[in-house]
C-alpha cells in the first residue's frame, strides 16, 4: 500500500465534500418543499457545465478567469430560470402526486440530455485550465480550481443558511417543507414558494456545474454520475433534510477521499453502495431524517373503475397476438426477426417489471437483474459447461437471490427510497461486472456464448428456431406472471400498495409481500437475461445501460400499469417508434422523454386508461338505466 | 384478556400517554373516552404495534406483545379500524372483506400465488361469508360497489365490517360513529351490542357520549395522557375529575 499523505487526504476530502454538498443540498431542498425527487437535477448540473463551455466559445479572446467569473454569475441564473420554468410547466400541475412528478422529471432528464447531445454532440469536451496554479503543502497538491470549488460551496451554504434562517422567503420555504397544508393556511403562497425553491435548487446545481465543469470534462451524460452520488448522499442523510445532506456529503467526501488516496478509487461506487445499504438497514429514514411513524402514508388515489373484461375478449386478444407472433418469422427478413426476439425479451422484462411496481415501488435495478441473469448464463456456460436448460431457471434464481439481498434493508422504507436505493445498488452491481475482471471479464464482458443444444434435431443456431424457443419460454413465463397477478396473492399485493396501514392491521406481512413481488419480478428478469445472452452470444456491461432501464419504465408509464395489458401496449408503441426512428437514433431518447412527460401530464393512467375511459363512457350510455337505480338505492 | 401496564409514549418532549394501565375483560364492550388530544388514538397505535411504546408493557392472553410488529398482533386476534380510510378504495365491498379474511386462510401460499383450484375454492367460500357479513351490516346491496364510491358514513360502517372479517377476538374501533347520521349510529351500536352478545370483546373510542353511556360495560377516561377514571357508565359520569375534564373547572 502506498504511503498516505494526510494533508493530501485532507485536501481531497475538502474538495470532494464541497462538490457533493453543493449538488446534493439543492436536491434535498427541492425534495423538502415539493416532495418530489427531481431526477433532472443532474441535468441542471450538466447545463451549468455547458454554460461555461458556451461562454468560452462566445468570448474566445477574453482572459480565461474573466470568462470563468462571468460563468459563475450567468450560469446559475440561466439554469435557475430554466428550473423555475420547468416547475411552472411540469411540477406544479403535478403537485398533488409526487410520484408522477418524479416520473416526469425522469422524462425531463432524458429530454435535456438528448437536446444537449443533439445540439453539441455526444463527445465530452475538456476545458482549458481556467484558473492555473496550485498550492503545495508538505508534498500535497491542491489546485486553485479546487480551492474555488471549496470556497464556492462554503459561500453558497452560508448564503443558503442566511436565506432560510433570516429572511421572510426562507421562513416560507422552511414552513412549506415542514407542513404544506399548514403553510397554506398561514397564507403562504405555495405556488410562489415552489417556484422559488425550484429556481434556487436548480441554480445551485447550475453553480456546481460551473465550478465542477472547470475540473471535470463536460458531456451530455455528466449529470448521471452526479445524480448517482447525490442520491446516495440524500438517502444516507435522510430525504428532504438539508443538514442530513450536508453531514452525508462530508461522510462520503471522507470515505471517497480515503478510498481514492489509498488506491481503491475504482471501487468507490461499490463501497458507497454497501455503506448506503448498511445505513438504511439501521436507519430506514437516513441518518438525520425525521422520525416518521409507520402511520404516515400518502393520500389514497381513486382509480377509475376497472371494467370487467369478458373472458372471450381476453382469449381473442391473446389469440390474435399469438398468431401475429407465430407468423412473424415467416413474413419478415433477418433484421426484423432479431427485432422480434428482442421484443419478446423486452416483453418478459416489462411484464415482470409490472409485477414489481404493483407493490408500489418502482425498482431501478430491473435491467441489473437482466444483467445478472445474462452473466449467470455466461459464467455457468463458459466455466462449468452446464446445459442451457438447467441454466435458464438458475439465472432466475440467482437474480431473485440478489434481489432478496437488496430488499432486506430497502423494503422497510417507503416510496422514493426504494427507487433511489435500487438505482444505487443497480449501478454498483454494474460496476462489479466492470471492476472484477477475473470473473466477469471487465468492460469487454464474456464472449462466445451459445444457444441450447439441439432438441429433436432442431438447431438453435438457426434464428427462426431460436425465435420460437424464446417465444415459447416467454409465453410460459408470461402465463405464470398472469396467474400470479390474477391470483389472491397478486390482489393482496395491489391492495397493500393502496393502503399499507390497513394491510398491516389485517395481519399482512407487508415486508414479506413486497419482497416477494420484487423477487418474483427479478426472477423473470433473470430468465430474460439468460435468453438475452443466448441471443447476443456475449455479455458486456455496456449492454445493460440506464437507457434500457428507461425504456422499461417508459413502457409502463405510457401503457399504464394498472392492468396486465398496459405495459404490453406501451412496449408495442415504443418498439414501433424505435423502428421508425432507426435512422435518427439520437432522437429516440428525446421522443421517449417527451412522451413520458406528456403521458404523465395529460394521460395519468396511460394508454390503457384512455382505452378504458373510452369503453367506460360507452358502457355508461348503455347502462344508464341500471345506474339510476343503483344510485337511488345508495342514497 | 388484554392487560396494559404503565403504558407511556413520548413524542419529543410531549408525553402523549403517561403510565396508563388498563384491563379489558373478555366479552365486554369497553369505552375509551377523553377530550381531543388525550391520547386515545396513541393508545390504540401502541396496542396494535403501529407505535413503539416508550415504556410499559402490553400483554394479551398471557403473552407479552409489547414489541410485536402490527401484522403479528393482527394475526393473534386483535383487529382495529382507522379514523380515516379504513378500506381499500379501489376494491369492491366484497373484495374488501375477502382481503380482510387473511387470518382465516388455510390454502398453501403457493396455491394462492398460482391461483390454483384450492385457493379459488377457498376464496369462493370466503366470498359467501363476506356476503353474509355485508348483509348483517345492511350493505348487501352495495357488495359490488367500489369502496371509495361510498358516502363517508357508509365507509365507516364498512371499516367495522372489514375489521370484523378478520375474525378477531378483540375488535378495536377508532371513532366508528364519527360522520354517521343519528339513524345509522343507532343501527351500528345495536349491531355492536349484538355481536357482543355472541361473545365478541370490543374496545371503542368514541366522542358520542350517549352511545358510549348506553353501550359500554366499562369506560376508561383519558385526559392529557393520564387515566382520570375507570368504571361503569354511571360511575364515570359521577366522577368529579371526569366532569371537570369535560366541562371545565367552574362546573
Amino acid at each position: 500500500m502506498p504511503d498516505i499523505n494526510l494533508v493530501q487526504l485532507l485536501f481531497n476530502f475538502l474538495a470532494l465534500s464541497a462538490s457533493y454538498s453543493l449538488f446534493a443540498v439543492g436536491l434535498a431542498l427541492v425534495f423538502g418543499v415539493m416532495r418530489v425527487v427531481n431526477f433532472a437535477h443532474g441535468e441542471f448540473f450538466m447545463l451549468g457545465g455547458y454554460s461555461i463551455w458556451l461562454l468560452l466559445a462566445a468570448f474566445s479572446g477574453a482572459p480565461l478567469w474573466a470568462v470563468f467569473l462571468m460563468a459563475v454569475v450567468v450560469g446559475p441564473i440561466i439554469v435557475g430560470i430554466i428550473g423555475g420554468g420547468i416547475e411552472r410547466m411540469i411540477f406544479w400541475p403535478l403537485a398533488d402526486d409526487a410520484f408522477n412528478g418524479f416520473i416526469a422529471s425522469l422524462g425531463l432528464s432524458y429530454v435535456l440530455q438528448a437536446t444537449v447531445a443533439i445540439s453539441f454532440g455526444v463527445v465530452s469536451k475538456s476545458l482549458p485550465v481556467l484558473i492555473p496554479g496550485q498550492i503545495e503543502i508538505a508534498g500535497a497538491i491542491l489546485t486553485w480550481q479546487r480551492v474555488i470549488v471549496i470556497l464556492g460551496a462554503v459561500l453558497t451554504m452560508a448564503g443558503l443558511w442566511y436565506f432560510l434562517k433570516h429572511t421572510r422567503g426562507g421562513r416560507a420555504v422552511r414552513a412549506a417543507s415542514q407542513n404544506r397544508g399548514a403553510a397554506v393556511l398561514q397564507g403562504i403562497n405555495l405556488h410562489r414558494v415552489s417556484f422559488m425553491t425550484m429556481a434556487i435548487g436548480a441554480a445551485m446545481a447550475g453553480l456546481s456545474g460551473v465550478l465542477m465543469g472547470s475540473v471535470l470534462n463536460i458531456g451530455p451524460y455528466m449529470g448521471l454520475e452526479a445524480i448517482w452520488k447525490a442520491f446516495i448522499v440524500v438517502i444516507v442523510g435522510g430525504l428532504g433534510s438539508i443538514s442530513g445532506a450536508l453531514v452525508a456529503a462530508l461522510l462520503f467526501g471522507f470515505i471517497d477521499s480515503v478510498a481514492s488516496t489509498s488506491g481503491y478509487g475504482q471501487y468507490i461506487v461499490i463501497i458507497d453502495t454497501v455503506i448506503m445499504l448498511v445505513v438504511l438497514a439501521f436507519f430506514p429514514r437516513g441518518l438525520l431524517g425525521r422520525e416518521a411513524p409507520t402511520l404516515e402514508q400518502g393520500a389514497i388515489k381513486r382509480f377509475p373503475t376497472i371494467l370487467p373484461v369478458k373472458t372471450i375478449q381476453v382469449i381473442s386478444f391473446g389469440a390474435i397476438a399469438l398468431a401475429l407472433l407465430v407468423a412473424w418469422p415467416f413474413v419478415v427478413d433477418g433484421y426484423l426477426l432479431g427485432v422480434g426476439v428482442l421484443f419478446l425479451i423486452n416483453l418478459l422484462l416489462v411484464i415482470s417489471y409490472r409485477t414489481i411496481t404493483s407493490m408500489g415501488g418502482w425498482s431501478f435495478a430491473h435491467i441489473t437483474m437482466l444483467a445478472i441473469g445474462a452473466y449467470t448464463m455466461a459464467i455457468l456456460q463458459t466455466q462449468f459447461g452446464i446445459s442451457f436448460w438447467l441454466i435458464l431457471p438458475l439465472s432466475g434464481i440467482v437474480a431473485a437471490i440478489i434481489a432478496l439481498v437488496i430488499a432486506w434493508p430497502v423494503m422497510r422504507t417507503r416510496q422514493f427510497y426504494f427507487f433511489l436505493s435500487t438505482f444505487a445498488a443497480g449501478e454498483a452491481i454494474r460496476q462489479c461486472f466492470i471492476q472484477f475482471k477475473g470473473t466477469f471479464g471487465g468492460i469487454e464482458g464474456i464472449p462466445f456464448l451459445s444457444p441450447p443444444s439441439k432438441v429433436l434435431g432442431l438447431s438453435f443456431f438457426d434464428p427462426v428456431n431460436f425465435y420460437f424457443l424464446v417465444l415459447i419460454i416467454v409465453m410460459i413465463c408470461s402465463g405464470i406472471l398472469y396467474t400470479f397477478d390474477r391470483g389472491r396473492t397478486g390482489r393482496t399485493i395491489v391492495a397493500m400498495a393502496e393502503n399499507e396501514n390497513l394491510s398491516l392491521a389485517l395481519g399482512t406481512n407487508v415486508w414479506a409481500l413486497k419482497t416477494l413481488a420484487f423477487c418474483v419480478g427479478s426472477f423473470f428478469a433473470g430468465i430474460a437475461g439468460a435468453l438475452f445472452a443466448g441471443y447476443n452470444g456475449f455479455v458486456a456491461p455496456t449492454d445493460f445501460s440506464t437507457g434500457m432501464m428507461f425504456m422499461v419504465i417508459a413502457a409502463l408509464v405510457i401503457g399504464g400499469n394498472r392492468s396486465f395489458l398496459g405495459p404490453i401496449f406501451g412496449l408495442v408503441l415504443l418498439t414501433v417508434l424505435d423502428e421508425f426512428l432507426r435512422d435518427l437514433s439520437q432522437l429516440v431518447p428525446l421522443i421517449y422523454g417527451m412522451t413520458i412527460i406528456l403521458t404523465v401530464l395529460f394521460l395519468p393512467q396511460g394508454l390503457e386508461g384512455l382505452v378504458r375511459r373510452l369503453f367506460a363512457s360507452q358502457t355508461a350510455l348503455q347502462a344508464s338505466g341500471d345506474k339510476g337505480v343503483s344510485h337511488a338505492s345508495r342514497a | 384478556m388484554l392487560h396494559v401496564r404503565d403504558l407511556t409514549r413520548r413524542f419529543g418532549s410531549l408525553t402523549a400517554l403517561d403510565a396508563v394501565s388498563c384491563d379489558i375483560a373478555s366479552g365486554t364492550i369497553h369505552g375509551l373516552i377523553g377530550p381531543n388530544g388525550s391520547g386515545k388514538t396513541t393508545f390504540f397505535n401502541c396496542v396494535t404495534g403501529f407505535l413503539k411504546p416508550t415504556s410499559g408493557s402490553i400483554s394479551w392472553q398471557g403473552q407479552d406483545i409489547t414489541n410485536l410488529p402490527p401484522h403479528r398482533i393482527a394475526r393473534i386476534g386483535i383487529a382495529r379500524t382507522f379514523q380515516n380510510t379504513s378500506n381499500y378504495g379501489n376494491f369492491t365491498l366484497r373484495q374488501n372483506l375477502v382481503l380482510a379474511s387473511r387470518n382465516r386462510i388455510k390454502s398453501p401460499a403457493l396455491a394462492r400465488m398460482l391461483n390454483l383450484p384450492s385457493a379459488r375454492r377457498e376464496e369462493a367460500l370466503q366470498e359467501h361469508e363476506a356476503d353474509a357479513l355485508l348483509e348483517r351490516f345492511g350493505l348487501n346491496d352495495l357488495a359490488d360497489v367500489q369502496a371509495a364510491d361510498l358516502p363517508g358514513g357508509t365507509q365507516k360502517v364498512l371499516g367495522v365490517a372489514i375489521a370484523l372479517s378478520t375474525g378477531p377476538q378483540l375488535l378495536m374501533l377508532d371513532e366508528p360513529l364519527a360522520g354517521l347520521n343519528s339513524g345509522e349510529k343507532v343501527k351500528l351500536m345495536e349491531l355492536l351490542r349484538d355481536i357482543r352478545m355472541e361473545g365478541q370483546t370490543i374496545l371503542i373510542i368514541e366522542h358520542d357520549m350517549k352511545a358510549i353511556m348506553q353501550t359500554c360495560d366499562q369506560i376508561t377516561v383519558l385526559c392529557y395522557g393520564e387515566k382520570l377514571a375507570e368504571g361503569t357508565a354511571s360511575e364515570v359520569s359521577r366522577d368529579p375529575a371526569t366532569i371537570r375534564a369535560y366541562l371545565g373547572e367552574e362546573a
